[in-house]
């Protein structure tokens, strides 16, 4: 225990060391502080209980010692009396002097205290004395009818004189006992009161406990060591001696006496009164032995609430361990993790709600690193889309400041031309390309126009039913010539069917479709047409032009995307065509599909709603229109 | 965990305990191996007070002092000769004795000797007239024991010889003069005979050769009675003081029992055995540091009457109903 006892305090000085262990600190003294508070409540109570029963008990069983010495001492002169009082039965008379010696004689030999035997006649005279030592006397006529004792021991029957010690040495006390009756004779005997030493001496109290006889004047009658009756030791001296002295006699149970005996030992003493004798029987126990099992629980108590503190530290400490530890894990990692290193995994072994926070963390952490991870991927892509963009509008300028240039350098040779007064023929054959080249800058004014409309969202699709045919004639017209000029067949097929759509945008989707196909078209046919099925009209444009890679498929819709084969005539668009009807066909919600590959042409098919046709005014109005 | 704790602490305290114990018992196996050393002195011969020592030797052992166990009990004889006591004594101190137990005629020579061990006097003698002590409670330095009060005895047994032979007139008192307060005794005797009507003489025995100067006494003043003062000497000699008495027909009242067995009328003292055995009482607390002056010198309390019926049959008496009832013992 001695040695575990700094050793709690120097794991609780560690545990506590750190000022940021404050919770430790808490933790550790509220079970500290419970265990002992419960220990100390609970002990002190049952403590205090136990030690009230034992005082209670040590205190009964030596009143009961003491009164037990008394009795014995009692029933001692109780038998001497009874074993004289037949000497006096039969009543006096003179003639019977002989029988009455023999019998005192045989009673003195049969009572060994009795010292001297002496027989007094019914008026209270001697008439014989028979003694061990001194002489034997008939008819002394000695007179003690005036005595007190004689008196008492007439009426009462027995009288207990004073002790005296003979010789200054053994005590002795003077017994009379009386007849009843006025015809009867009286005895007076001397007792030797050092024959009692055994029972006296007989009496065990505890290991080192006695008990002693003495008169009311606090003079030893009987005591184990007998030299201290014999040399007549004065006692009434002592604190318990007095004590017992100065109780009232009718008070037998009284509490036990502390004092010190005649070897100056501390000591606890009982008393009993021997009833009618006036005299007394003290024990003595020594102090240390009577109170020994109560110390014996006082170290008892005390050794468990050590043991409770030792255990409450100890239990304290491992549980303070048990959670600190993983919080200084968790906050470390956290604390690592934070800083930037996601790859940190905290380990808490167990399977308590520390090992779960610490796996929440370390799902945590792998999130943010994954996060992160794709975070990164994307700003990749999106700065190769916005490096891409860059590029594809840088070309576009380029492209578009060359292609808007040609026109333009065109027009600029066709005016000069007409400076220079050219023939009829020569001024028709102008006017036509000048028209032409008026046309296709339109167009592409018409495509940047568009596209930025598209790029603001300021196009805003106005659906109506109309039948395709006249939308389907439109186109047939306007690319006509552009076709037979290339010596392209251009088939542009019939339909009958209503459409649900923005009949211009429509045909801007239509329109760009034909036109690229026209453009990038070599030779073979381009063409036009259109299949219902299941309430939905789908318009294929297709060309026997050189196609489309496959890889190339998903970006022919971006903005500014350009095949890079170019038309035979060198002629290349903006590269905003497909971009537009892609664009329109989302807005319209009509699905678009390519199908392409490079040497087999393309088709583009458009998916647009098909409506019951409407009635013929409101058709012919939309015909018109 | 409190159990188990104090489980622990309980069988460790059982531990200390029982080491305790062992340690205790050892020490106590020490004291008791050592031998205390106890002396034994008389003036007399070894075999008037064998029985006697036996008495002494159950005392110590119930005193937890049996011989040969806790106590060695030196024994030294004067064979009849005082002379030899203090060379004896002397010896018994070298021997390396603790304590003296001295007997009878050597006990004021022993005190005079101021030997530096403690003495246990046994004597018949008023210890207070012989100068052992100034009262019961107060021995002299160094000196306590027991008395046989022999002295208080004569009277008694005048009257007891009184109340035997009624027409008793004259009576001798024979015994050794070395005895320590024989004066006192004869004086008590002869103080009691007054008071009976008996006159009294006594006759000294020196030594065992001055017996046959007492035969030729006796036959001489033919004693109604003869009162044998009860010692060493008259138990070593007791036979042939017994044939004295039955060849001239002269009737032998002594103390002790061992007289009425040797073929006195009747004998009354104390009880021997427990004065012997008391002693083992005085040695034992001395041996515990008892100081002797501590110690009152005690006096027997019990007594016993032997009669002879024998005896008393060879002189044609027959004992009285109050003889009978005092007896303690009546040899047939």
């Amino acid at each position: 225990m001695s040695r575990s006892i700094p050793w709690i305090f120097e794991r609780l000085r560690r545990v506590f060391r750190a000022p940021r262990q404050h919770f430790s600190v808490k933790v550790a003294a509220s079970i500290i502080g419970v265990a002992v508070s419960v220990i100390v409540v609970a002990g002190g109570l049952s403590l205090r209980v136990f030690v009230d029963a034992q005082m209670k008990m040590i205190t009964a069983l030596h009143q009961l010692q003491a009164e037990t010495v008394a009795a014995g001492i009692l029933r001692f002169v109780d038998d001497q009396e009874s074993n004289l009082r037949w000497l006096i039965a039969p009543s006096w008379t003179s003639s019977n002097e002989e029988d009455r010696r023999v019998d005192a004689l045989r009673t003195l030999r049969a009572l060994p205290p009795v010292s001297t035997l002496r027989l007094l006649d019914p008026q209270g005279r001697e008439q014989l004395r028979v003694s061990r030592l001194g002489p034997d006397i008939a008819g002394s006529g000695a007179d003690f009818s005036q005595t007190e004792a004689y008196a008492t021991a007439r009426h009462q029957g027995r009288h207990v004189g004073p002790v005296y010690f003979q010789d200054g040495s053994e005590p002795y006390v003077t017994i009379h006992v009386g007849g009843a009756s006025v015809r009867q004779g009286s005895l007076v005997v001397d007792v030797n009161l050092k024959l009692i030493w055994d029972m006296v001496a007989a009496v065990r109290i505890g290991d080192a406990g006695r008990a002693f006889l003495m008169d009311s004047q606090g003079r030893l009658i009987s005591h184990p060591d007998i030299s201290l009756v014999l040399r007549r030791t004065e006692i009434s001296s002592l604190q318990h001696v007095r004590a017992a002295l100065e109780l009232p006699l009718t008070d037998s149970k009284s509490a036990l006496v502390a004092g010190r005996d005649l070897e100056g030992r501390d000591i606890l003493s009982a008393h009993a009164l021997v009833p009618s004798l006036g005299w007394h029987v003290i024990t003595e126990l020594p102090r240390a032995e009577a109170l020994a099992p109560v110390y014996v629980s006082v170290r008892l108590s005390i050794i468990v609430l050590l043991s409770g503190l030792g255990a409450a530290a100890v239990c304290a400490i491992l549980i303070t361990r048990s959670m600190i530890r993983p919080i200084e894990t968790l906050t470390s990692g956290a604390t690592r993790i934070g800083l930037g290193e996601l790859d940190h995994r905290i380990v808490i072994s167990g399977s308590d709600e520390f090992t779960q926070l610490g796996k929440r963390f370390n799902e945590m952490a792998e999130s943010l690193q994954i996060e992160r991870a794709t975070l990164e991927e994307k700003v990749r892509l999106r700065t190769q889309e916005l490096a891409r963009a860059n590029q594809a509008k840088s070309r576009f300028l380029a492209t578009a400041s060359h292609d808007l240039r040609q026109p333009l350098h065109a027009l600029s040779l066709f005016v000069d031309e007409l400076q220079s007064r050219p023939t009829e023929e020569r001024r028709a054959r102008l006017h036509d390309n000048l028209a032409d080249a008026v046309g296709r800058l339109n167009g592409m004014f018409d495509a940047i126009l568009d596209t930025s409309k598209i790029e603001a969202g300021a196009i805003r699709p106005a659906l109506s039913r109309f039948p395709m045919a006249p939308l389907l004639g439109a186109i047939r017209k306007t690319f006509a010539s552009a076709a037979e000029a290339k010596g392209l067949r251009l088939e542009i097929g019939d339909s009958g069917a209503w459409v649900e759509s923005d009949q211009l945008l429509l045909q801007r989707i239509l329109q760009n479709l034909v036109s690229n196909a026209i453009r990038y078209t070599i030779s073979g046919h381009v063409g036009l047409v259109c299949c219902e099925a299941d309430g939905l009209l789908t318009i294929s444009v297709f060309d026997t032009g050189p196609g489309i890679p496959v890889e190339l498929q998903s970006e022919i819709f971006e903005e500014f995307f350009r095949a890079p084969t170019p038309g035979q005539s060198g002629e290349r668009g903006l590269g905003l065509g497909l971009f537009i009807v892609e664009s329109f066909a989302g807005l319209l919600n009509h699905p678009i599909k390519v199908r392409s590959g490079p040497g087999s042409g393309s088709r583009f098919e458009i998916l647009v709603p098909v409506v019951p046709a409407a009635s013929g005014a409101l058709a012919a109005a939309v015909a018109r229109r | 965990m409190l159990v188990t704790l104090e489980k622990e602490m309980h069988s460790r305290r059982e531990f200390l305990v029982m080491a305790a114990c062992t340690a205790a018992s050892q020490s106590f196996a020490a004291t008791s191996a050592r031998m205390r050393r106890v002396g034994w002195l008389t003036a007399q011969q070894p075999g008037s007070l064998t029985s006697y020592l036996e008495a002494l030797r159950q005392g110590l052992a119930e005193q937890k002092l049996a011989e040969g166990q806790g106590v060695e009990v030196l024994y030294r004889y004067g064979e009849d000769d005082v002379g030899r006591v203090p060379e004896l004594a002397h010896d018994l101190v070298t021997s390396g004795a603790e304590l003296l137990i001295v007997q009878g005629a050597a006990i004021p020579v022993v005190i005079k000797l101021d030997l530096p061990v403690p003495i246990v006097f046994v004597t018949s003698a008023d210890p207070i007239a012989a100068g052992f002590a100034k009262s019961l409670t107060q021995p002299i330095d160094n000196c306590t024991g027991v008395t046989f009060m022999a002295f208080e005895f004569l009277g008694k047994r005048l009257e007891i010889l009184k109340e035997i032979f009624p027409t008793l007139r004259h009576v001798t008192v024979l015994g050794n003069p070395l005895h320590p307060g024989s004066s006192i005794e004869r004086a008590s005797s002869e103080e009691a005979g007054r008071r009976l009507g008996i006159s009294s003489d006594f006759l000294a025995t020196p030594s065992g050769d001055s017996l046959e100067v007492a035969r030729t006494t006796l036959a001489h003043s033919r004693p109604d009675a003869i009162s044998l003062l009860p010692d060493g000497f008259a138990i070593a000699h007791r036979q042939t003081i017994m044939a004295i008495a039955t060849e001239l027909r002269i009737p032998v009242i002594s103390g002790w029992p061992v007289f009425a067995q040797a073929g006195a009328l009747c004998t009354y003292g104390p009880r021997l055995p427990v004065i012997y055995r008391r002693i083992a009482y005085f040695v034992a607390r001395i041996l515990n540091g008892t100081r002797p002056s501590d110690l009152p010198v005690e006096r027997p309390t019990q007594f016993e009457f032997v009669l002879n019926q024998t005896v008393a049959r060879s002189f044609n008496l027959t004992f009285s109903r109050a003889m009978l009832a005092r007896a303690d013992e009546v040899i047939e």
